[in-house]
Protein backbone atom coordinates (compact mmCIF):
# COMPACT_ATOMS: atom_id res chain seq x y z
CA UNK A 1 0.00 0.00 0.00
CA UNK A 2 2.58 2.20 0.76
CA UNK A 3 4.39 1.75 -2.96
CA UNK A 4 0.88 2.83 -4.30
CA UNK A 5 0.69 6.04 -2.18
CA UNK A 6 4.84 7.04 -3.13
CA UNK A 7 3.92 5.91 -7.05
CA UNK A 8 0.88 8.15 -6.36
CA UNK A 9 2.27 10.98 -5.32
CA UNK A 10 5.45 10.93 -7.91
CA UNK A 11 2.39 10.34 -10.98
CA UNK A 12 0.69 13.54 -9.43
CA UNK A 13 3.73 15.37 -9.51
CA UNK A 14 4.37 14.67 -12.63
CA UNK A 15 0.88 15.86 -14.00
CA UNK A 16 0.86 19.17 -12.66
CA UNK A 17 4.53 19.22 -13.99
CA UNK A 18 2.74 18.40 -17.27
CA UNK A 19 -0.45 20.36 -16.68
CA UNK A 20 1.82 23.56 -16.21
CA UNK A 21 3.79 23.19 -19.04
CA UNK A 22 0.94 22.97 -21.16
CA UNK A 23 -0.20 26.14 -19.70
CA UNK A 24 -3.25 28.03 -18.33
CA UNK A 25 -5.63 27.34 -21.61
CA UNK A 26 -5.53 23.95 -20.67
CA UNK A 27 -7.84 24.32 -17.46
CA UNK A 28 -10.31 26.18 -19.06
CA UNK A 29 -10.95 26.03 -22.50
CA UNK A 30 -9.66 22.86 -24.06
CA UNK A 31 -9.42 22.47 -27.65
CA UNK A 32 -9.80 18.45 -29.71
CA UNK A 33 -5.90 17.78 -29.54
CA UNK A 34 -5.65 19.13 -25.51
CA UNK A 35 -8.75 17.28 -24.71
CA UNK A 36 -8.05 14.34 -26.10
CA UNK A 37 -3.99 14.82 -24.35
CA UNK A 38 -5.91 15.36 -21.12
CA UNK A 39 -8.14 12.44 -21.38
CA UNK A 40 -4.99 10.21 -22.17
CA UNK A 41 -2.76 11.63 -19.36
CA UNK A 42 -5.68 10.61 -16.74
CA UNK A 43 -5.58 7.28 -18.41
CA UNK A 44 -1.90 6.62 -18.64
CA UNK A 45 -1.49 8.21 -14.97
CA UNK A 46 -3.94 5.91 -13.91
CA UNK A 47 -2.98 2.60 -14.89
CA UNK A 48 1.20 2.28 -12.87
CA UNK A 49 -0.53 4.03 -10.12
CA UNK A 50 -3.23 0.81 -9.52
CA UNK A 51 -0.95 -1.45 -10.21
CA UNK A 52 2.23 -2.48 -8.98
CA UNK A 53 3.59 -4.80 -11.95
CA UNK A 54 4.01 -2.34 -14.00
CA UNK A 55 7.20 0.06 -13.92
CA UNK A 56 6.59 4.14 -12.71
CA UNK A 57 8.57 4.81 -15.84
CA UNK A 58 5.81 3.07 -18.47
CA UNK A 59 3.36 5.92 -17.07
CA UNK A 60 5.74 9.08 -16.75
CA UNK A 61 7.57 8.46 -20.08
CA UNK A 62 3.91 8.27 -21.66
CA UNK A 63 3.05 11.83 -20.31
CA UNK A 64 6.46 13.48 -20.78
CA UNK A 65 5.87 12.14 -24.84
CA UNK A 66 1.85 13.62 -24.48
CA UNK A 67 2.94 16.48 -23.24
CA UNK A 68 5.88 17.67 -24.91
CA UNK A 69 4.15 16.33 -28.83
CA UNK A 70 0.87 18.66 -27.58
CA UNK A 71 3.06 22.06 -26.53
CA UNK A 72 5.45 21.33 -30.03
CA UNK A 73 2.57 21.16 -32.00
CA UNK A 74 0.52 23.57 -30.35
CA UNK A 75 3.48 26.31 -30.41
CA UNK A 76 4.40 25.25 -34.57
CA UNK A 77 0.64 26.23 -34.80
CA UNK A 78 1.79 29.49 -34.32
CA UNK A 79 4.09 29.50 -37.09
CA UNK A 80 1.83 27.94 -39.45
CA UNK A 81 -1.86 28.50 -39.04
CA UNK A 82 -2.51 25.64 -41.47
CA UNK A 83 -1.11 23.76 -38.28
CA UNK A 84 -3.48 25.19 -36.35
CA UNK A 85 -6.46 24.50 -38.38
CA UNK A 86 -5.91 21.26 -38.83
CA UNK A 87 -5.14 20.53 -34.71
CA UNK A 88 -8.32 22.25 -33.79
CA UNK A 89 -10.34 23.34 -37.01
CA UNK A 90 -12.09 26.46 -38.11
CA UNK A 91 -14.51 28.11 -36.27
CA UNK A 92 -17.81 28.42 -37.62
CA UNK A 93 -20.61 31.22 -38.01
CA UNK A 94 -24.34 29.50 -37.08
CA UNK A 95 -26.09 32.53 -36.39
CA UNK A 96 -25.96 35.96 -39.03
CA UNK A 97 -27.95 38.37 -39.21
CA UNK A 98 -30.66 36.16 -36.97
CA UNK A 99 -30.78 34.05 -39.58
CA UNK A 100 -29.53 30.25 -38.62
CA UNK A 101 -27.23 28.80 -41.12
CA UNK A 102 -28.73 25.26 -40.84
CA UNK A 103 -26.34 24.15 -43.44
CA UNK A 104 -23.61 24.95 -41.17
CA UNK A 105 -25.61 24.00 -37.72
CA UNK A 106 -25.82 20.57 -39.83
CA UNK A 107 -22.15 20.42 -41.28
CA UNK A 108 -21.11 20.61 -37.08
CA UNK A 109 -23.31 18.35 -35.74
CA UNK A 110 -24.96 21.08 -33.48
CA UNK A 111 -28.92 21.10 -33.06
CA UNK A 112 -30.80 23.64 -32.49
CA UNK A 113 -31.55 22.88 -28.73
CA UNK A 114 -27.91 23.28 -28.47
CA UNK A 115 -28.02 26.94 -29.85
CA UNK A 116 -31.01 27.89 -27.75
CA UNK A 117 -28.96 26.36 -24.51
CA UNK A 118 -25.95 28.31 -25.88
CA UNK A 119 -28.35 31.58 -26.10
CA UNK A 120 -30.27 31.37 -22.74
CA UNK A 121 -27.06 30.88 -20.93
CA UNK A 122 -25.64 34.03 -22.52
CA UNK A 123 -29.00 35.88 -21.82
CA UNK A 124 -30.31 36.05 -25.28
CA UNK A 125 -33.88 35.73 -25.30
CA UNK A 126 -34.89 36.64 -29.34
CA UNK A 127 -32.89 35.38 -32.80
CA UNK A 128 -33.39 38.28 -34.32
CA UNK A 129 -31.24 39.92 -31.58
CA UNK A 130 -28.44 38.60 -32.90
CA UNK A 131 -26.02 40.01 -34.89
CA UNK A 132 -24.22 36.62 -35.53
CA UNK A 133 -22.85 33.83 -33.90
CA UNK A 134 -19.87 32.36 -33.69
CA UNK A 135 -19.38 28.39 -32.75
CA UNK A 136 -15.54 28.61 -32.08
CA UNK A 137 -13.16 25.20 -31.84
CA UNK A 138 -13.17 24.49 -28.05
CA UNK A 139 -17.21 24.34 -28.92
CA UNK A 140 -18.13 27.55 -27.63
CA UNK A 141 -20.77 29.82 -29.05
CA UNK A 142 -19.54 33.27 -29.45
CA UNK A 143 -22.42 35.56 -29.58
CA UNK A 144 -22.56 39.31 -30.68
CA UNK A 145 -25.91 40.99 -30.56
CA UNK A 146 -27.03 43.92 -32.93
CA UNK A 147 -26.25 47.37 -31.50
CA UNK A 148 -30.37 48.36 -30.62
CA UNK A 149 -29.91 44.54 -28.37
CA UNK A 150 -27.14 45.74 -26.60
CA UNK A 151 -26.94 47.63 -22.90
CA UNK A 152 -25.46 51.13 -23.42
CA UNK A 153 -21.85 52.44 -22.17
CA UNK A 154 -20.59 54.70 -20.35
CA UNK A 155 -19.40 55.58 -23.82
CA UNK A 156 -22.88 56.11 -24.94
CA UNK A 157 -24.25 58.26 -22.48
CA UNK A 158 -21.21 60.33 -22.11
CA UNK A 159 -20.55 59.29 -18.23
CA UNK A 160 -17.39 60.01 -17.28
CA UNK A 161 -15.10 56.89 -15.65
CA UNK A 162 -12.05 56.14 -13.51
CA UNK A 163 -9.97 54.19 -14.84
CA UNK A 164 -8.22 52.79 -11.47
CA UNK A 165 -5.42 50.50 -13.68
CA UNK A 166 -4.26 47.24 -12.45
CA UNK A 167 -6.10 46.43 -9.02
CA UNK A 168 -3.49 43.89 -7.13
CA UNK A 169 -3.77 42.63 -4.16
CA UNK A 170 -1.01 44.35 -1.33
CA UNK A 171 -1.53 42.73 1.71
CA UNK A 172 -3.08 39.19 2.12
CA UNK A 173 -3.74 38.14 5.64
CA UNK A 174 -1.09 40.11 7.36
CA UNK A 175 1.52 39.69 4.79
CA UNK A 176 2.99 42.00 2.24
CA UNK A 177 3.48 40.95 -1.12
CA UNK A 178 6.84 41.45 -2.19
CA UNK A 179 5.90 40.93 -5.88
CA UNK A 180 3.21 43.66 -5.89
CA UNK A 181 5.73 46.05 -3.85
CA UNK A 182 8.51 45.64 -6.43
CA UNK A 183 6.26 46.55 -9.31
CA UNK A 184 5.03 49.67 -8.03
CA UNK A 185 8.39 50.50 -6.55
CA UNK A 186 7.25 50.19 -2.97
CA UNK A 187 9.43 49.02 -0.03
CA UNK A 188 7.79 47.39 2.83
CA UNK A 189 8.15 50.52 5.18
CA UNK A 190 5.99 52.64 2.57
CA UNK A 191 3.11 49.81 2.88
CA UNK A 192 3.50 50.11 6.65
CA UNK A 193 3.17 53.83 6.24
CA UNK A 194 0.20 53.84 3.89
CA UNK A 195 -1.66 51.15 6.17
CA UNK A 196 -1.12 53.05 9.18
CA UNK A 197 -2.82 56.48 7.56
CA UNK A 198 -5.69 54.28 6.90
CA UNK A 199 -4.98 53.57 11.20
CA UNK A 200 -4.48 50.34 10.58
CA UNK A 201 -1.22 47.97 11.05
CA UNK A 202 -0.49 45.34 8.45
CA UNK A 203 -0.21 42.53 10.91
CA UNK A 204 -3.70 43.29 11.79
CA UNK A 205 -5.00 43.60 7.61
CA UNK A 206 -6.56 40.66 6.37
CA UNK A 207 -7.19 42.20 2.33
CA UNK A 208 -6.17 44.94 1.20
CA UNK A 209 -5.52 46.07 -2.60
CA UNK A 210 -3.96 48.92 -4.27
CA UNK A 211 -4.84 50.68 -7.71
CA UNK A 212 -2.38 51.18 -10.54
CA UNK A 213 -1.07 54.80 -9.22
CA UNK A 214 0.22 52.25 -5.90
CA UNK A 215 -3.10 54.05 -3.96
CA UNK A 216 -5.25 51.93 -1.29
CA UNK A 217 -8.33 50.88 -2.88
CA UNK A 218 -9.79 48.94 0.07
CA UNK A 219 -8.47 47.54 2.99
CA UNK A 220 -10.24 45.03 5.49
CA UNK A 221 -9.34 43.89 8.81
CA UNK A 222 -9.09 40.49 10.56
CA UNK A 223 -11.87 39.88 12.58
CA UNK A 224 -9.71 38.60 15.29
CA UNK A 225 -6.53 41.02 15.66
CA UNK A 226 -3.68 39.00 17.43
CA UNK B 1 12.56 29.14 -20.72
CA UNK B 2 10.72 28.92 -23.76
CA UNK B 3 8.12 26.57 -23.00
CA UNK B 4 8.74 24.94 -26.91
CA UNK B 5 12.28 24.39 -25.78
CA UNK B 6 11.27 22.74 -22.28
CA UNK B 7 8.92 20.42 -24.58
CA UNK B 8 12.12 19.77 -27.08
CA UNK B 9 14.25 19.27 -24.44
CA UNK B 10 11.81 16.62 -22.83
CA UNK B 11 10.95 15.01 -25.90
CA UNK B 12 15.02 14.43 -26.91
CA UNK B 13 15.43 13.30 -23.13
CA UNK B 14 12.67 10.63 -23.42
CA UNK B 15 14.17 9.39 -27.08
CA UNK B 16 17.50 9.02 -25.37
CA UNK B 17 16.37 7.24 -22.45
CA UNK B 18 14.12 5.01 -25.12
CA UNK B 19 17.35 4.45 -27.07
CA UNK B 20 19.98 4.16 -24.18
CA UNK B 21 16.93 1.49 -22.35
CA UNK B 22 16.88 -0.87 -25.69
CA UNK B 23 20.60 -1.20 -25.81
CA UNK B 24 21.18 -1.95 -22.49
CA UNK B 25 18.16 -4.42 -22.54
CA UNK B 26 19.80 -5.64 -25.33
CA UNK B 27 23.23 -5.58 -23.65
CA UNK B 28 22.23 -6.79 -20.28
CA UNK B 29 20.09 -10.37 -21.83
CA UNK B 30 22.99 -11.22 -24.50
CA UNK B 31 25.21 -11.68 -21.21
CA UNK B 32 22.51 -13.61 -19.25
CA UNK B 33 21.94 -15.37 -22.18
CA UNK B 34 25.66 -16.27 -23.13
CA UNK B 35 26.11 -17.60 -19.37
CA UNK B 36 22.77 -19.88 -19.39
CA UNK B 37 23.82 -21.08 -22.98
CA UNK B 38 27.20 -22.03 -21.28
CA UNK B 39 25.68 -23.61 -18.26
CA UNK B 40 23.39 -25.76 -20.07
CA UNK B 41 26.37 -26.66 -22.69
CA UNK B 42 28.10 -27.75 -19.42
CA UNK B 43 25.18 -29.68 -18.56
CA UNK B 44 25.35 -31.31 -21.99
CA UNK B 45 28.95 -32.52 -21.33
CA UNK B 46 28.11 -33.86 -18.28
CA UNK B 47 29.80 -31.20 -15.99
CA UNK B 48 26.91 -30.03 -13.51
CA UNK B 49 29.61 -28.45 -11.07
CA UNK B 50 30.92 -26.00 -13.65
CA UNK B 51 26.99 -26.10 -14.86
CA UNK B 52 26.21 -25.24 -11.14
CA UNK B 53 28.91 -22.35 -11.07
CA UNK B 54 27.83 -20.71 -14.33
CA UNK B 55 23.84 -20.66 -12.53
CA UNK B 56 25.37 -19.56 -9.69
CA UNK B 57 26.96 -16.41 -11.72
CA UNK B 58 24.12 -16.03 -13.60
CA UNK B 59 21.88 -15.67 -10.43
CA UNK B 60 24.72 -12.59 -9.23
CA UNK B 61 24.47 -11.33 -12.88
CA UNK B 62 20.35 -11.21 -12.08
CA UNK B 63 21.18 -9.34 -8.78
CA UNK B 64 22.91 -6.87 -10.38
CA UNK B 65 20.76 -6.03 -13.15
CA UNK B 66 18.01 -6.31 -10.77
CA UNK B 67 17.04 -2.24 -10.32
CA UNK B 68 17.02 -2.00 -13.93
CA UNK B 69 15.02 -4.78 -14.43
CA UNK B 70 12.32 -3.30 -11.85
CA UNK B 71 12.33 0.19 -13.71
CA UNK B 72 12.20 -0.76 -17.06
CA UNK B 73 10.49 -4.26 -17.20
CA UNK B 74 7.19 -5.83 -16.11
CA UNK B 75 7.49 -6.83 -12.24
CA UNK B 76 5.77 -10.22 -13.72
CA UNK B 77 8.81 -10.53 -15.98
CA UNK B 78 11.06 -9.82 -13.56
CA UNK B 79 9.68 -12.49 -11.06
CA UNK B 80 9.37 -15.14 -13.66
CA UNK B 81 13.52 -14.87 -14.74
CA UNK B 82 14.17 -15.27 -10.78
CA UNK B 83 12.25 -18.52 -10.74
CA UNK B 84 13.46 -19.50 -13.78
CA UNK B 85 17.09 -18.69 -12.69
CA UNK B 86 15.62 -21.06 -9.04
CA UNK B 87 14.37 -23.81 -11.01
CA UNK B 88 17.73 -24.66 -13.07
CA UNK B 89 19.37 -24.47 -9.77
CA UNK B 90 17.02 -26.88 -8.16
CA UNK B 91 17.25 -29.09 -10.98
CA UNK B 92 20.99 -29.05 -10.95
CA UNK B 93 21.12 -29.91 -6.98
CA UNK B 94 18.48 -32.79 -7.61
CA UNK B 95 21.05 -34.03 -10.50
CA UNK B 96 17.88 -33.90 -12.97
CA UNK B 97 20.25 -33.07 -15.88
CA UNK B 98 16.98 -33.75 -18.49
CA UNK B 99 14.94 -31.02 -16.47
CA UNK B 100 17.55 -28.92 -15.89
CA UNK B 101 17.74 -28.74 -19.76
CA UNK B 102 14.35 -28.03 -20.08
CA UNK B 103 14.57 -25.30 -17.39
CA UNK B 104 17.30 -23.76 -19.64
CA UNK B 105 15.59 -23.59 -22.64
CA UNK B 106 12.56 -21.60 -20.77
CA UNK B 107 14.97 -19.43 -19.20
CA UNK B 108 16.12 -18.79 -22.76
CA UNK B 109 13.05 -18.49 -24.16
CA UNK B 110 12.11 -15.47 -21.70
CA UNK B 111 15.63 -13.65 -22.11
CA UNK B 112 14.57 -13.60 -25.96
CA UNK B 113 11.10 -12.50 -25.45
CA UNK B 114 12.24 -9.65 -22.70
CA UNK B 115 15.10 -8.36 -25.12
CA UNK B 116 12.57 -8.70 -28.44
CA UNK B 117 9.51 -6.69 -26.25
CA UNK B 118 12.39 -3.61 -25.73
CA UNK B 119 13.63 -3.79 -29.48
CA UNK B 120 12.41 -0.78 -31.55
CA UNK B 121 11.28 -2.27 -34.99
CA UNK B 122 7.46 -2.75 -36.78
CA UNK B 123 6.86 -5.40 -35.26
CA UNK B 124 6.77 -4.48 -31.60
CA UNK B 125 5.16 -0.97 -32.81
CA UNK B 126 2.22 -2.42 -34.90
Amino acid sequence: MGIILIRTVILYLCIIAALRLMGKRQMGELQPSELVVTLIIAEVAAIPMQSNDIPLIYGVISIAALVSMEVLLSSLSLKLPWLGTLLSGRPSVVVEDGRIDQREMARQRFTVSDLCEELRLQKVNRLADVSYAVLETNGQLSVFLKPQATPATRRDVGAKAEDLGVVRLLVSDGCVSARVCRQLGLTEADVRQMVEAKGMTVQDTFYCTVDGNGNILEIIGKEHPR
Amino acid sequence: MRRWLIALLALLLTALLCIANERICTRLTDRLTETVQQARQMAEQGDPAAALSEIGQLRRQLDDALFYLSVSTSHTEVDALFSSAIRCRSCLDQGDRIQFLIECDQLLELLEGLAESERMNWENIL
